[in-house]
């Protein structure tokens, strides 16, 4: 290379520098002889000045062979890192192998240059040029420069370089300018792409409901833990989202699940990856939450566990639906099975009071038709909700158009919005239906002249601590010929016995001389009187 | 008649708040020639039958779920006395308390031949079955 051949051959001594061994007119320097002093100097410094005129005539002994000069050589040439030497005039002077190659032309064609004129594609070239003559003026070096651009070695990519800067100093003199360039390229597209990766995962763990955390094994510290944490505990003071953070979870977790979650968390440090679902006490408010936590071990290059990680999530609502589903399912299981039962005792008490295919098919397919709608009212009651007296009362008068707003004979007086009791609803919606068919058969509804008064009102909570509803069912200008006291039976018996017995009603059912007079008095449900005002 | 006379006279409480179902088991077991005590639809009326009764019960019939609450208060009262008992109850067998894991249960709706058969059982089980 010609700068090894540069300082080998020329053998430099500081007085013989110019009239040398060395042929300078063949570089780009010229010959000596029209050589500034500035450059003189420079030239005199880069090769080595003073280390060899002195060692010169004892070089018998091996070890003086390592003469300072050799030894800046070797560094120089092999030196992974580039090195370059500038004159006064800011011109290249000698470069070694690593700085030639990152520029991408021969050592030789940047001696003489100044950088302007063979890599213009360097970013803020004349501003890099401006600090140089301050470090020429004041001896002051320019350290952790950073330069981007291109080089001839890869004119497309943009590269990125540290470098420092530094004065030569020939005594008191500064003759040139000495340059260390370490490229970072790579180095920062992986930091850029890391620095990318972690701020992603921060404001993804930022915007997560739940708690992401990562632990140390060795130190037991949260290396992290994202501000959801923050968000679930409130303001317990011992909660940050600060690194190095030792929070102790199983203080919060509640003693019943202690054992448990230890153990889960053990197994996650021997390599298994757990969800587990436990109960913390929120500081502060006492209140019981619980958490699924999806905890997995996470390895190091070496395969060894040195940290767990988790997914904490606030599951408490989740469960609870899961809980109401199941009460619901429950409570819909029990209505079916109930229901079924009722079905097959309503047949075997339709077949001993019919006279017949015909008879039983009529009474029994009415009787379902009320328990259908029964279901449809019962199905959505969610136990917030209640239904109605007035609404099932005029469920029923609506399934054989007998609502007033359709039948002139029959009146209905009483508040809205009288809530019953789920229990026994079906049993009391039955009962009005046979009432209803017995005065279609034989009573108010069969007969023109007829009419039908349901009147209806609210008595205050009595010592047992529940409201009462009075239903009064008046039937008159009834001819009471045709009653058939067999088949007013069925309907007398749901009144006179499953009523009292089911809904705990007092009731009265006479037949006067001009129709059916029915009374009914039945507990309600609790706040019955609040809701009639409305 | 299903069961041979086996609950012939025997006295059985029920306690089934459906009216409607009541009524059937009443008559379902006054043709075994069963003495049906009650029938009853809640807690309350159960356990003044129980009293009453002082110990002159057989066996009980017991749906587990009454009008806004559970008959166990019931169950209790009948185990202190040494009566044997079953449920019914339209809930799954798995439901119910853990105390009472080796009583009899049945699931609705009642079939009769079952309900009988199990009855026979239960008081088979009971020491005061002499």
């Amino acid at each position: 290379m010609n700068s090894r051949s540069l300082l080998h051959d020329s053998g430099p001594e500081p007085g013989g520098l110019g009239a040398g061994g060395f042929d300078w007119s063949a570089t780009p320097l010229g010959p000596a002889e029209g050589w500034s002093d500035d450059l003189r100097a420079a030239v005199a410094t880069a090769l080595g000045r003073g280390g060899a005129p002195a060692s010169a005539p004892a070089r018998s002994k091996p070890a003086d062979l390592l003469t300072p000069a050799v030894i800046l050589d070797a560094l120089f040439n092999a030196a992974p890192l580039g090195i370059g030497v500038w004159d006064r005039d800011l011109r290249f002077v000698r470069v070694n192998a690593s700085l030639a190659a990152m520029n991408g032309m021969a050592g030789k064609d940047h001696i003489g240059r100044r950088p302007a004129d063979i890599l213009s594609d360097i970013d803020g070239l004349d501003e890099v040029m401006d600090r140089w003559r301050h470090i020429l003026a004041t001896g002051e070096p320019w350290l952790d420069v950073e330069l981007r651009g291109s080089t001839p070695a890869a004119p497309e990519q943009e590269r990125i370089w540290i470098e420092q800067f530094f004065p030569i100093r020939a005594g008191a003199a500064i003759v040139g300018i000495g340059g260390v360039v370490a490229e970072v390229t790579e180095s920062r597209r992986v930091e850029e792409a890391l620095r990318q990766s972690e701020s992603l995962f921060r404001e993804f763990a930022a915007a997560s409901s739940d708690i992401l955390w990562i632990r140390n094994t060795i130190t037991s510290e949260y290396e992290f833990l994202s501000p959801a944490v923050a968000k679930l505990f409130g303001g317990a003071s011992n909660v940050t989202t600060d690194l190095g953070l030792t929070y102790d979870w199983l203080e919060a977790v509640i003693p019943e699940d202690r054992e448990e979650t230890r153990a889960m968390l053990a197994q996650v440090r021997n390599g298994r990856s757990i969800v587990h679902d436990y109960r913390v006490r929120i500081p502060g408010s006492g209140k019981i939450r619980w958490l699924r936590n999806t905890a997995f071990p996470l390895r190091d290059d070496q395969g060894t566990i040195t940290r767990i990680g988790g997914i904490v999530q606030d599951v408490t609502d989740e469960r609870d639906a899961a809980q109401r589903l199941n009460v619901l399912i429950g409570e819909l299981q029990h209505r079916t099975r109930n229901l079924m039962g009722v079905v097959q005792a309503m047949v075997e008490t339709t077949l001993t009071t019919s006279t017949g295919l015909d008879d039983f098919a009529d009474t029994f397919g009415a009787r379902m038709t009320t328990l259908a709608r029964v279901q449809n009212l019962l199905s959505r009651l969610d136990g917030a909700e209640r239904i109605w007296f007035d609404e099932l009362l005029r469920c029923e008068l609506s399934a054989i158009g007998a609502l007033p707003e359709y039948d002139a004979r029959v009146s209905l007086e009483g508040p809205d919005r009288v809530p019953l009791r789920s229990g026994g609803i079906q049993t009391l919606a039955l009962a009005i239906h046979e009432l209803m068919t017995n005065a279609l058969k034989y009573g108010a509804l069969g007969q023109p002249d007829a009419r039908l008064h349901i009147r209806w009102w609210l008595t205050p909570p009595t010592e047992d601590g529940h409201a009462r509803l009075h239903i009064d069912w008046r039937e008159t200008g009834v001819a009471m010929h045709a009653v058939a006291g067999d088949r007013i039976g069925q309907g007398r018996e749901l009144i006179e016995y499953a009523l009292p017995y089911q809904l705990h009603a007092h009731t009265d059912f006479t037949l006067t001389d001009d129709g059916v007079h029915c009374t009914i008095v039945l507990p309600v449900a609790h706040g019955a009187e609040r809701t009639s005002d409305l | 008649m299903i069961a041979d006379g086996a609950l012939a006279d025997r006295r059985i409480l029920v306690v089934e708040d459906e009216y409607i179902l009541a009524r059937q088991l009443m008559r379902a077991l006054a043709q075994e020639g069963a003495v049906v005590l009650g029938p009853v639809s809640d807690v309350a009326r159960a356990l003044a039958l129980v009293d009453q009764a002082q110990g002159a019960i057989d066996v009980a019939i017991l749906d587990v779920n009454l009008v806004e609450e559970k008959v166990y208060p019931v169950a209790d009262a009948l185990r202190e006395r040494g009566v044997p008992f079953l449920f019914a109850s339209g809930y799954d067998a798995d439901e119910k308390q853990p105390r009472f894991a080796t009583v009899r249960h049945l699931v609705k709706p009642l079939v009769m031949r079952s309900l009988v058969a199990t009855l026979v059982a239960t008081l088979a089980d009971s020491p005061s079955d002499g």
